[in-house]
C-alpha cells in the first residue's frame, strides 16, 4: 500500500490534497481498480465526489456510485447536487421509496426509479445503493466507465460481485477500521476463505488480486491530534495518519458556573485540552441497560449546556447546543434508555447505535462503553470496529462513560474463540487487543475520571 | 430483551425443578418417514463409525457394527450397507415429492455426520461409499440453514420448545434435557440430571469405558486377525465388541426416540408456516438431486467459487429472514419476545387523518403511540401489520418522550383492502412477513447478475491500465475538479 507522504515534511493540509490528487490521477492512468483506505473523517465522501465530478465534468465519462444504504446514497446525491450546481446528477432508487425532503429542491438532481429512467448513454453520474444497482436491468443503459464504491468496507463481497462488471474501472473507498459487513447467517463454510462472500469487498479483492493498486488517505480532517494519538495505534496499526487540525486549534470551554456535578472533573479535563476522557461509575454488573449510566450520559449533556459550553472549531466559536451533541451506544435498548431521559429542549441530541453512527460526526460525543456493566466479553462487545466508530465521531471532544473494571474484565475474558485454518483474521482477538490498548492508554494518560 | 424472556423461563425452570414450555406452537416437522440415526465413532478416529443404530420413528433400529473401524474394508462395507438403504429411502422421498429427514441426538452427532460427509463424498476407492457420503451431504449441508427440516438434533428441537434450569451449553446433553422435561418422581432434578449425564449421548463413548472395556475387546479382535485365527474365532471377538457397544448406542437411540415422542405428545399445534418450511425442504431436496446433478454423477465441490458462494449466502440470508419471520408471527411466545425486544411494534392509533393531495389521490396518516421500552424503528422504515400484511406503512417520524414513543405513519398500501384505521385501535407492526417465494426471485436474479463472472472475481492477472487520454494527465487534476464547483 502506498501511504502518501513526502520526502519533505508537508503540512497535513498539503498531504491531504496530494493524496486526493494521486487518487484522481489514477483515473487518468486508467487503473482498472484502486483500493483507497481511509482513516475516520479523512474526507472519503469528498474523494468520492471528486472522482465522480472528474469522471463526468473533466473526462466526459459515465460514472456510477454505489453506496451501502439508501441514506448514504441520499447524502452523496445531496452533496454532489449542492456542491456542483452546474453539473447534472441522477439518483437511482427503487420504485415507491420515500425520499427525504432535502433532496427535492435541486434542479440538477434527477430521480430515476426504473432502469429505463437511468441515462441510457453519454456522460452521467448515477448514484444508487448496491442492491439497487444489482437489481437494475443493465440492458437498459450503456455500461459505465467508472464505478466508485463508497463505504466499501461495509459491502460484503457477494454483493460487490453482483455489480462489479457494471464498469470498466473501479475505485473502492472505505475505512478499514470500521464495523465489517453485517452477515447474520451462519458462514462457517466460507470462514477459512480470505476472499469469502462475507468478507468486505476491498479485502476480498486484495486476497484474490494482491497486486491491486492501494492508496491511503494520510490525514483525518475530523479528529484532533490528541485523539489520533489514541485511535491510530489501537485501531489502525497498519494505516499511519495525522490530524489536519493543529494541537489546541479545537477546544471546549465553559463560560458560566452551574451547580456542581460529578461530571465536572471530566469537563475540566477536556477544557485543559484532552479530547478523549473516560468517566467511571462504581463497578456493577448491570446487564444490557444500565439506567444509572443512561442518567449519567444525560446529566453530562445537560451540564455541558448548563455551563454555557463553547466549541472553538475552524476559527469559529459556537455556543454548544443539543444538536451539536451525539450519544453512541452498543444496543438499541441503551439508545432508548438514553432517549427517554432526555429533557425537553434536548430532542436534537442525536442518540444512535455505533452501526448507525458510521459516517456521521458531532463536535461533542458521549459514548456508552460497550463493555460497561457486562459480566463477560463476547465478540459483539469486543468488536474493534464498533468501539472505533464510537471513539472517532467527535471533532472536539469525546466523553466515554462506563463502569469501572473494564480492564479487569478484559483480562478475565481473553479471547478463546475458534481459530480458523487458512484465515489470518481473528476479529475477536483484534477487538480484544484494541480494547485493551485503548483502556491502558487512557489510564496511563490520566484520562480516567472516577464518578463519585 | 427476548433473551430476558429466555432467562426468565430458565429461572422458572430452576425454581420449579422442571423445564418450562417456551413455545406456543411446534416449530419442527416430524416427518413420518424420518430416520433416527445414532452413530458412535471410535475415540481418536473422527471419520469412522464403530456402531450405528438407525431406524424409523417409533420403530426398532437396525444396528450395524464393525469390530475395528480402522480396518478400511469392513468400515467401507458398513458405509455401503447404510448407503444402499438410504439410497432407496431417498429415492422414495423423491418419488413422493417429499424430503428425507434425519434425527440425531445432539449437535455432536450432527457434527460427526458432517465430518463423515466431507470425507466420504470424495472417496475414490468405492463408488458406493462415495454415494453414501453424497447422500449424507444433503442433510449436513442443510444443517446451518435456518428453518431446515433435513437434519434435526433432538437437543435442538427440545430446546426450541422447552427451557431448562441450566446453562444453554448444558442443553446439548439429550439425557439431561429429558431429565428436565420429565423429572423422575421423588428425585431432585439436579440429581436426575447428574445421573443422566453419566450416559454418553453424543457420538463418542465414555473414555473409561473405552479404556477398560472396549479397548481390550478390540485388541483381542485385532490380535486374532493378525494371527490368522479362523473365521469363527474372529466372529466371536466381533460379537464381543458389538455386545459391549450395542447397549450404549441403543440408549442414545431410545433417548432420541423419546425426544420425538415428547415433542409429539406435547400437543403443540404446528406453526402456521410449518407446511411452507416442509415444502421448501422438499424443493431444496429436489434441487439437490436434480439441478445440482446428483442424478448425473457430478461431484460436489469441496470449496465454493464466488458464484456458488453468492448463491449459498443468499439462500442462508433468505432462510434466516423467512424462518425468523414465520416464528415471530406464528408463535405467541416468540411474538412476546419480539415485543420485548422492540422487533414487534405495538401501539394505539391516534389522530388518523386523510388528506386529498390530488383529485384521485388521498394520503392517509396516523400516529401510533407505543409504551415499549425498546423499539427497532427508524425514520423511512417500512412496516407491515402483523396480522394482515396487506397493510403497509412508512415511518415518517419517531418521537421519544419519556417512556412513550410516538410514530408518525403514512399508509403505503392496504387502505382499501384492510380499511381505514380508527383512533383507539391497538395494532402490531413488524418489519416483514414470511415471503416463501422470495428465494426463487433472488436466485433468478443472481442467475442473471452472475451469468458472466467479472474479472474482479476471476483468478489471474489484473487487466492492463488503459489511460483515458492520449495526452499526459494534468499536473493538478484536483484544480480541474474544483473549478467545476
Amino acid at each position: 500500500m502506498t501511504v502518501l507522504t513526502a520526502a519533505t515534511q508537508p503540512s497535513p493540509a498539503e498531504m491531504a490534497d496530494r493524496a486526493v490528487r494521486a487518487v484522481l490521477r489514477t483515473q487518468w492512468d486508467g487503473e482498472p481498480v484502486v483500493r483507497l483506505d481511509s482513516p475516520p473523517g479523512a474526507g472519503k465522501t469528498g474523494v468520492v465526489e471528486r472522482l465522480a465530478v472528474q469522471s463526468l465534468g473533466v473526462l466526459g465519462e459515465r460514472c456510477m456510485i454505489a453506496t451501502m444504504t439508501n441514506e448514504q446514497a441520499f447524502d452523496v446525491a445531496r452533496r454532489l447536487a449542492s456542491g456542483y450546481p452546474r453539473l447534472d446528477f441522477t439518483l437511482f432508487v427503487r420504485d415507491g421509496l420515500a425520499l427525504p425532503d432535502h433532496l427535492m429542491g435541486f434542479g440538477n438532481l434527477a430521480v430515476a426509479r426504473r432502469s429505463r429512467e437511468v441515462p441510457a448513454s453519454g456522460p452521467a453520474v448515477v448514484i444508487a445503493n448496491a442492491a439497487r444497482w444489482s437489481w437494475s436491468d443493465a440492458t437498459q443503459f450503456a455500461p459505465f466507465d467508472l464505478q466508485v464504491v463508497d463505504e466499501a468496507f461495509q459491502l460484503p463481497d457477494h454483493r460487490f460481485q453482483q455489480i462489479a462488471a457494471r464498469a470498466r474501472r473501479l475505485v473502492l473507498v472505505g475505512d478499514p477500521g470500521q464495523i465489517p459487513p453485517v452477515v447474520a447467517c451462519e458462514i462457517e463454510r466460507w470462514q477459512a476463505d480470505p476472499a469469502g462472500p462475507h468478507v468486505a469487498c476491498p479485502k476480498a479483492l486484495v486476497a484474490r488480486h494482491p497486486t491491486v493498486r492501494r492508496l491511503a488517505l494520510p490525514v483525518s480532517r475530523r479528529l484532533v491530534p490528541d485523539t489520533v494519538r489514541f485511535i491510530q495505534p489501537a485501531f489502525y496499526p497498519e494505516l499511519p495518519f495525522r490530524a489536519l487540525s493543529a494541537p489546541g486549534e479545537r477546544r471546549l470551554s465553559t463560560t458560566c458556573p452551574a451547580p456542581a456535578s460529578p461530571v465536572d472533573p471530566a469537563i475540566a479535563l477536556v477544557e485543559r485540552g484532552a479530547s478523549l476522557v473516560q468517566l467511571e461509575s462504581p463497578p456493577l454488573v448491570s446487564g444490557e441497560v444500565d439506567e444509572d449510566l443512561a442518567d449519567t450520559l444525560v446529566a453530562l449533556a445537560r451540564q455541558l449546556v448548563a455551563r454555557g459550553a463553547q466549541v472553538r472549531d475552524s476559527g469559529q466559536v459556537l455556543s454548544l447546543t443539543p444538536g451539536m451533541l451525539g450519544v453512541v451506544c452498543a444496543h438499541v435498548a441503551q439508545v432508548n434508555a438514553v432517549r427517554e431521559r432526555l429533557p425537553r429542549g434536548f430532542e436534537d441530541v442525536f442518540v444512535e447505535t455505533a452501526d448507525r453512527f458510521q459516517g456521521l460526526e458531532r463536535p461533542i460525543m458521549l459514548v456508552y462503553h460497550p463493555l460497561s456493566g457486562r459480566a463477560d466479553a463476547d465478540q459483539f462487545h469486543l468488536d474493534a470496529g464498533r468501539l472505533c466508530v464510537a471513539l472517532s465521531r467527535h471533532r472536539v471532544a469525546c466523553f466515554v462513560v462506563g463502569r469501572a473494571g473494564i480492564e479487569e474484565l478484559l483480562l478475565r475474558y481473553a479471547p478463546t474463540g475458534e481459530r480458523v485454518l487458512g484465515s489470518d483474521e481473528d476479529r475477536e482477538y483484534a477487538g480484544w487487543r484494541a480494547q485493551v490498548g485503548i483502556a491502558q492508554r487512557l489510564r496511563a494518560a490520566g484520562r480516567c475520571v472516577p464518578l463519585r | 430483551m427476548s433473551t430476558n424472556l429466555d432467562l426468565l423461563a430458565r429461572l422458572l425452570a430452576y425454581r420449579d425443578g422442571r423445564a418450562q414450555r417456551r413455545a406456543s406452537h411446534c416449530q419442527v416437522a416430524i416427518h413420518p418417514e424420518a430416520r433416527v440415526v445414532c452413530p458412535l465413532a471410535m475415540a481418536g478416529e473422527d471419520t469412522t463409525i464403530h456402531i450405528v443404530a438407525c431406524g424409523p420413528i417409533g420403530g426398532p433400529p437396525r444396528v450395524l457394527c464393525v469390530p475395528d473401524p480402522r480396518k478400511r474394508d469392513p468400515q467401507f462395507d458398513l458405509f455401503a450397507r447404510l448407503g444402499a438403504d438410504w439410497a432407496r429411502w431417498f429415492e422414495g422421498c423423491r418419488r413422493a415429492g417429499t424430503y428425507p429427514q434425519l434425527w440425531v441426538s445432539s449437535g455432536a452427532a450432527a457434527s460427526h455426520l458432517d465430518v463423515l460427509a466431507d470425507r466420504l463424498r470424495y472417496n475414490r476407492l468405492r463408488p458406493d461409499v462415495k454415494r453414501f457420503g453424497e447422500l449424507l451431504s444433503y442433510a449436513t449441508g442443510r444443517l446451518p440453514i435456518a428453518g431446515q427440516q433435513a437434519l434435526i438434533t433432538a437437543t435442538g428441537a427440545l430446546a426450541r420448545h422447552w427451557a431448562t434450569g441450566q446453562q444453554a451449553g448444558e442443553d446439548e446433553h439429550l439425557g439431561a434435557v429429558l431429565a428436565w422435561i420429565e423429572p423422575p418422581a421423588g428425585v431432585p432434578v439436579m440429581e436426575a440430571v447428574a445421573a443422566a449425564e453419566l450416559e454418553p449421548m453424543g457420538a463418542k463413548t465414555d473414555p473409561a469405558f473405552d479404556e477398560h472395556t472396549l479397548e481390550p475387546l478390540v485388541r483381542a479382535y485385532t490380535d486374532a486377525a493378525r494371527s490368522g485365527a479362523p473365521t469363527a474365532v474372529l466372529d466371536r471377538h466381533a460379537a464381543n465388541v458389538q455386545a459391549a457397544l450395542e447397549p450404549v448406542v441403543l440408549r442414545i437411540y431410545a433417548a432420541t426416540q423419546r425426544a420425538i415422542a415428547v415433542l409429539q405428545a406435547a400437543g403443540l399445534p404446528p406453526l402456521l408456516d410449518l407446511p411452507a418450511l416442509e415444502a421448501r425442504e422438499a424443493a431444496e431436496f429436489e434441487s439437490f438431486v436434480r439441478v445440482l446433478g446428483r442424478d448425473r454423477g457430478w461431484p460436489l465441490a469441496l470449496r465454493d467459487g464466488p458464484k456458488a458462494a453468492a448463491f449459498g449466502l443468499a439462500t442462508r440470508e433468505d432462510a434466516l429472514q423467512t424462518a425468523g419471520a414465520a416464528v415471530l408471527l406464528g408463535d405467541r411466545v416468540a411474538r412476546a419476545g419480539g415485543r420485548l425486544a422492540g422487533r414487534v411494534v405495538v401501539g394505539t392509533v391516534e389522530s388518523p387523518a386523510s388528506v386529498r393531495v390530488a383529485p384521485y389521490r388521498v394520503v392517509h396518516r396516523f400516529e401510533l403511540v407505543s409504551r415499549q421500552p425498546v423499539l427497532h424503528v427508524r425514520v423511512r422504515d417500512e412496516l407491515c401489520r402483523a396480522d394482515d400484511g396487506r397493510l403497509r406503512v412508512l415511518v415518517e417520524r419517531v418521537q421519544r418522550r419519556g417512556a412513550e414513543t410516538r410514530l408518525s405513519l403514512r399508509l403505503v398500501t392496504g387502505q382499501r383492502a384492510v380499511g381505514l384505521l380508527a383512533a383507539g385501535m391497538e395494532l402490531e407492526f413488524v418489519a416483514g412477513r414470511p415471503n416463501w417465494d422470495a428465494i426463487w426471485r433472488v436466485r433468478g436474479h443472481l442467475k442473471t447478475a452472475l451469468a458472466a463472472r467479472p474479472w474482479t472475481h476471476t483468478p489471474g492477472a489484473l487487466p492492463a491500465p488503459t489511460p483515458v487520454a492520449t495526452t499526459p494527465p494534468p499536473a493538478d487534476p484536483l484544480a480541474l475538479v474544483e473549478a467545476l464547483r
